[in-house]
C-alpha cells in the first residue's frame, strides 16, 4: 500500500513552532533550508520496514531532484515524488475541468497525509483516505502508522 | 606566489577532480548543450548520466569555499543554464570523502 505526504506544514515545519530533526551541517544547510518535523526520519523508515511504499505528493514546484537530495542527507528515500509539475502533466493533463491540486486516488495511494482542510475534504468527495497533520503533536508518527495499518487491513479484508 | 592565484588553482583542480568522478561513473560530457550559457555566464560543462545533467561549481558561504553539484533532468533547462544545487561540500574535503559525496549526488550507493 502507498502512503503519501504533503511537504509544507507536514514534513517541512517552522523550527520556531515545532521540534525538528537536527539541521544539516554546513554547507548543506545553506542549500537545503527546510527543517524536518521531528520524527520524520523514523516515520518514513518505519513505514518502509512495515512494507509500505512511501511517496511525496506536494503542490509545490520544488523539483524531484531537490526533494530527493534534501531527504537523502537524512538517509530518507521516497518511492515516488509527485510535485506540481508532475501532477499537471500526469493528472490534470489537458482536461477542461480543473481538478483538485492533489488526487491521490489517481496514483492508487492508500493514505495521504496533509495539513490542508480542503485536501481532507476532497478525500471525502473524491474517495481517498486522508489524515490531517498540522499542529505540533508528539504522537503524530504513531497516529500515522496506526492509520496506515488500519487502512491496509481494510484493503486486504483482514478481520477487524 | 599570489595567495588568490594559488587558491583559484587549487579550486580548479578540485573541480576537475569532481568532473573526473562524473566520468569515472559513466557520465558523459555534453559541452555543446550549454555552449551559450558557458560563454555568457562562465558555467562549466554538464555531464549527462541516466538522463540527468550534472555540473560542478565553486562558490563560497561566509568566506568558506565550497563545491556545489548542480543538476537538472530537463535538457531545455540545461540549455538555458538553469539547474538546482543538489549537493555541497567544503573544497578542503579529503579526496575519498569527496568521492563519496559525488557518488551520493549521482545516486550511486
Amino acid at each position: 500500500m502507498k502512503v503519501s505526504f504533503d511537504l509544507d506544514e507536514v514534513l517541512f515545519v517552522d523550527p520556531n513552532t515545532f521540534e525538528t530533526e537536527p539541521p544539516l551541517s554546513f554547507p548543506l544547510n545553506r542549500i537545503f533550508r527546510e527543517r524536518l518535523r521531528k520524527g520524520t526520519v523514523y516515520l518514513i523508515n518505519e513505514l518502509h520496514k512495515e512494507g509500505f511504499e512511501v511517496w511525496v505528493y506536494t503542490s509545490s514546484f520544488r523539483s524531484e531532484l531537490y526533494i530527493q537530495s534534501l531527504f537523502r542527507n537524512y538517509h530518507v528515500y521516497f518511492d515516488q515524488i509527485i510535485n506540481s509539475q508532475r501532477h499537471l502533466k500526469e493528472v490534470q493533463r489537458d482536461r477542461r475541468e480543473t481538478l483538485p491540486q492533489k488526487m491521490p486516488n489517481f496514483y492508487r495511494i492508500g493514505l495521504h497525509i496533509d495539513d490542508e482542510d480542503v485536501i481532507i475534504s476532497h478525500g471525502r468527495t473524491y474517495g481517498f483516505h486522508t489524515l490531517k497533520v498540522c499542529d505540533p503533536d508528539e504522537h503524530w508518527t504513531e497516529k500515522i502508522l496506526k492509520e496506515a495499518n488500519r487502512i491496509r487491513d481494510l484493503e486486504e479484508g483482514a478481520p477487524k | 606566489m599570489n595567495q588568490n592565484h594559488s587558491d583559484s588553482q587549487r579550486t580548479e583542480k578540485v573541480l576537475e577532480f569532481v568532473e573526473s568522478i562524473f566520468v569515472k561513473y559513466g557520465a558523459v560530457p555534453v559541452p555543446e548543450i550549454n555552449e551559450h550559457s558557458r560563454e555568457a555566464f562562465g558555467l562549466r560543462v554538464y555531464y549527462e548520466r541516466r538522463d540527468t545533467y550534472y555540473r560542478a561549481e565553486a562558490s563560497s558561504f561566509d568566506g568558506k569555499e565550497v563545491i556545489l553539484i548542480c543538476a537538472t533532468n530537463d535538457p531545455d533547462e540545461v540549455r538555458a543554464g538553469v539547474d538546482e544545487t543538489i549537493a555541497a561540500f567544503p573544497v578542503s574535503l579529503p579526496g575519498e570523502k569527496m568521492e563519496r559525496e559525488v557518488l551520493a549526488a549521482l545516486e550511486i550507493n
